[in-house]
């Protein structure tokens, strides 16, 4: 079981690395703020445009797009640094297989972007009043743990392709995390996006879950629970086997190129 | 004194031409591809309400949150690499007051940020919620305040990344409760009682009100709202050379900036 | 009047650690160091890593502020007078930072030269003068990114002489340099001198100290020990003598634990090397010399000789064995 051996020791080391780059106090200054902010920022300009049914629509879409800096830029960046720190030419010569460690490695970057959105739910549940069940409550707690984990394999993706292109690191997380907002409905229903883009919308992640979430939190229209849910679990695990296939695309044309460990 | 205004303006020539050097920023790149999804949120977001009463608000939302987001991240980031790139102490011992280097490249960025303003307008169009624009003067006038306090703003900040560890953190932090303030996406009578009263310290806020109404309907108010937004942004302006100063004394006396 | 003129400089820097429970950690890099550096002279600062030489230079070069005591640069105090020092000196504190990568050489020279007030014309000639001096015309316009850790140094030094500075601050100016590049460098460093700039530098290689400096000060521990010329530092430790003695190995290894046992010798190190032959290198003080001399002869060795001690030796007396430890 060295494969499990090996994703627990990275997330382990993951989390432990996160937590002693940003211990409570930390944390709580760093994101807590900016999801508080988000959600006020939006929530004001849903109120100004579309009253309470789209302020309700607009706050459980900022869960989704919670899950963007942790789950995604973050990921991005974290699997950058390996190569800065010049870790990457050591995993490579190692026995284990390195995928693996760059997959889990940076579990923490998962951690965060569940937290954040979780912490956006609770504060969603507390601004728009509403009365959840326990049983919904667990629900839409799995919900956020499934986005962030679609959202990960996304950022795990583009992580692998940045390593190619460090230099592109901020800007490619950058454009990600706005086409994401704009495209999963997080706050512009995908029904009034331009009909040409809406199948790109169908297979990104966050925006069926997103659909689910709405449903439990909000009481909107079933969209087929379960027709979504598998449609987003199957998004990330495609999105996780395209990440596993660029990576070793990426380390073996590095190999040859020399270009493994760029400063 | 003329020798020595001619030496600053050298001084910050030198530094912008450095900075221009560095090639394409990535904020440019930046600027380029995200503000047009940008805007097409926000725009889409009130289109698909029928709400084109709102049009001069979700069009010149991202157009301003394009130029002090420049501000905030940019800006900031170029003076902060002088400390990556070992130059920061070179600069505070050479006889130039450093902070004419850092006011260079927060120019150019500034200049660099203008491309928010006709790629959102084109946005605009393109999503069939085009922005008429009533008075195209004191459009033009209100325009050129806001690059002022675009680069106050900047200078503001840098003073302030140069000393932070991490920027990053700080950055993302600060952008949305100024956006909330200065209501750049909604009108300020949406903020609560008790907070509406900060939102005369932030310049944005001014800005945003003049060219607002030079898009629509003028008021007597309005010169007033634009000499607020310009003071404002003299009195960030100052501050920021002021803090730069300073910053300058605790470098030196903590002897910490080196430490990148 | 001084060069340089430093009195009871004392440098303390405080640091906050922890974040829950914050305590503040002092570490004080200078204690107390006094000196005087004449004009014109080749003064050089020669201390392990950590001893505060850094430190010293810069507050010389107004960098850094003294926590207490003074110091002055051709008579103006490094804080009361900040802009006055800042005009006369010029810094060097090479390394891989501190240059602009995105521009060409010529255009970093340009552009500090804007900053220290040289008339555009002038720059651009003592720009293309510098470039000569320190062999960097033909790669003048090349963006420094390109350039090698040596070219990169050579340059430093250029920036450091844009202003034609009556005092130069170099910084372990052949710290990670090829012996080649290194020696050009020292080159560089003493015409700067036959021009009469003053100079101050700091370095840890003895060999440098010994060659170029007027006079040498070691630094440890953020505290001046000794203030001398190379020469009379050297006699300090002048009973120590060195013998370098090649002999055939069989004799040789023999011979060394001889040696080893022979009062007054201090240290003995054997290197084997090619042809079965075997290199003894003899550290002594006055009361081994003749013994171990003897010692020598008797055993047929193919060569002998003897040399007077080095910096490095006063060095090592004056600091003890540091070893590793920072």
């Amino acid at each position: 079981m060295s494969v499990a051996r090996v994703l627990a020791a990275s997330a382990h080391l993951s989390l432990g690395e996160f937590f002693s780059l940003y211990p409570p106090r930390l944390y709580f200054i760093a994101f807590v703020p900016r999801i508080v902010f988000s959600l006020a920022f939006f929530g004001l300009l849903a109120q100004f445009l579309g009253g309470p049914e789209y302020l309700r629509f607009v706050v459980i879409g900022n869960v989704g797009q919670a899950t963007f800096l942790g789950a995604l830029s973050f990921t991005v960046a974290s699997v950058t640094w390996e190569q800065g720190a010049g870790t990457v030419p050591l995993l490579v010569a190692s026995p284990g297989n390195p995928i693996l460690v760059f997959v889990s490695r940076n579990l923490a970057m998962l951690f965060n972007g569940a937290l954040s959105a979780s912490l956006t739910l609770a504060l969603a549940t507390v601004v728009l009043g509403l009365d959840l069940t326990v049983a919904e409550v667990l629900g839409a707690a799995g919900i956020v743990l499934l986005l962030s984990s679609s959202v990960y394999c996304l950022g795990l993706l583009l992580g692998s392709i940045v390593l190619r292109f460090p230099q592109y690191r901020n800007v490619m997380s950058n454009i990600a995390a706005v086409t994401l907002t704009f495209l999963t409905g997080t706050y512009v229903p995908v029904s009034a996006l331009p009909t040409w883009i809406q199948p790109v919308s169908e297979i990104l992640p966050v925006t069926h879950g997103l659909r689910v979430l709405r449903h439990l939190a909000l009481g909107a229209p079933d969209p087929g629970v379960s027709a979504s849910l598998a449609a987003e679990i199957v998004i990330g695990l495609v999105l996780l086997g395209l990440a596993f296939l660029s990576f070793r695309y990426f380390l073996r044309e590095a190999r040859i190129a020399g270009t493994l460990d760029f400063h | 004194m003329n020798a020595t205004l001619a030496w600053f303006a050298r001084v910050v020539g030198a530094s912008v031409r450095v900075e221009l050097s560095k090639g394409l920023h990535a904020q440019l790149i930046l600027g380029v591809l995200i503000g047009p999804v940008s805007s097409a949120i926000y725009i889409l977001m009130a289109r698909q309400l029928g709400r084109t009463d709102a049009t001069v608000y979700v069009v010149l939302a991202p157009m301003m949150l394009g130029m002090w987001g420049t501000a905030i991240t940019t800006s900031g980031e170029a003076v902060a690499s002088e400390r990556g790139e070992g130059t920061l102490e070179l600069l505070i011992a050479a006889p130039a007051p450093a902070a004419l280097v850092a006011i260079g490249k927060i120019l150019t960025t500034t200049t660099e940020s203008l491309l928010a303003v006709p790629l959102t307008l084109i946005i605009a169009v393109a999503l069939g919620m085009p922005l008429a624009i009533e008075h195209p003067g004191h459009f033009a006038v209100a325009l050129a305040a806001l690059t002022l306090s675009t680069a106050a703003v900047g200078l503001l900040f840098a003073s302030v990344f140069v000393l932070a560890r991490s920027t990053r953190l700080f950055q993302n932090v600060i952008g949305l409760p100024l956006w909330i303030l200065s209501g750049v996406a909604f009108p300020l009578a949406l903020l609560p009682d008790s907070i509406r009263p900060l939102s005369a310290l932030v310049a944005l806020s001014w800005n945003a009100a003049v060219l607002r109404a030079s898009a629509t309907a003028l008021g007597p108010w309005w010169w007033f709202g634009l000499g607020a937004a310009i003071v404002l942004s003299v009195v960030y302006f100052v501050l920021g050379a002021r803090l730069f100063v300073g910053v300058e004394r605790r470098v030196r006396v903590d002897g910490s900036l080196s430490t990148f | 009047m001084a060069a340089i003129s430093v009195r009871d400089l004392r440098r303390t820097y405080t640091s906050t650690v922890g974040l829950l429970r914050t305590r503040k950690v002092s570490r004080e890099a200078l204690r107390g160091v006094s000196f005087e550096v004449e004009r014109g002279e080749l003064f050089g600062l020669l201390g392990p890593n950590g001893a505060g030489k850094t430190t010293l230079v810069k507050v010389l070069a107004t960098v850094l502020v003294p926590t207490s005591g003074s110091a002055a640069v051709l008579g103006h105090d490094v804080v009361t007078a900040t802009p006055e020092v800042r005009k006369r000196i010029g810094l060097v504190f090479g390394g891989e930072r501190g240059l602009y990568g995105s521009i060409s050489g010529r255009d970093v020279l340009e552009f500090w030269a804007a900053l220290y007030r040289l008339p555009s014309g002038t720059a651009r000639q003592r720009a293309a003068e510098l470039l000569e001096l320190v062999g960097l015309t033909e790669r003048a316009n090349d963006k420094v990114w390109t350039y090698s850790r040596g070219m990169k140094q050579r340059l430093h030094l250029a920036r450091g002489l844009i202003a034609n500075p009556e005092v130069l601050l170099l910084d372990e100016p052949t710290i990670g340099l090829d012996p080649v590049a290194a020696r050009e460098m020292r080159q560089i460093i003493r015409q700067l001198k036959e021009r009469g700039t003053t100079i101050f530098l700091t370095t840890h290689y003895m060999a440098e100290a010994e060659a170029l400096c007027d006079r040498v000060a070691f630094i440890n521990d953020g505290l001046i020990s000794l203030v001398e010329r190379p020469r009379v530092l050297t006699r300090l430790v002048s009973e120590l003598r060195h013998i370098d003695a090649e002999l055939v190995s069989t004799t040789g290894n023999d011979l060394a634990e001889r040696l080893r046992g022979l009062g007054g010798v201090q240290d003995v190190v054997s290197t084997a090397g090619a042809d079965g032959v075997v290199s003894l290198a003899i550290k002594t003080d006055e009361s081994g010399y003749g013994p171990a001399l003897a010692l020598l002869a008797a055993a047929q060795p193919i060569s002998v000789t003897t040399r007077e001690p080095t910096l490095e030796d006063v060095y090592l007396r004056l600091l003890g064995e540091r070893g590793m430890r920072v």
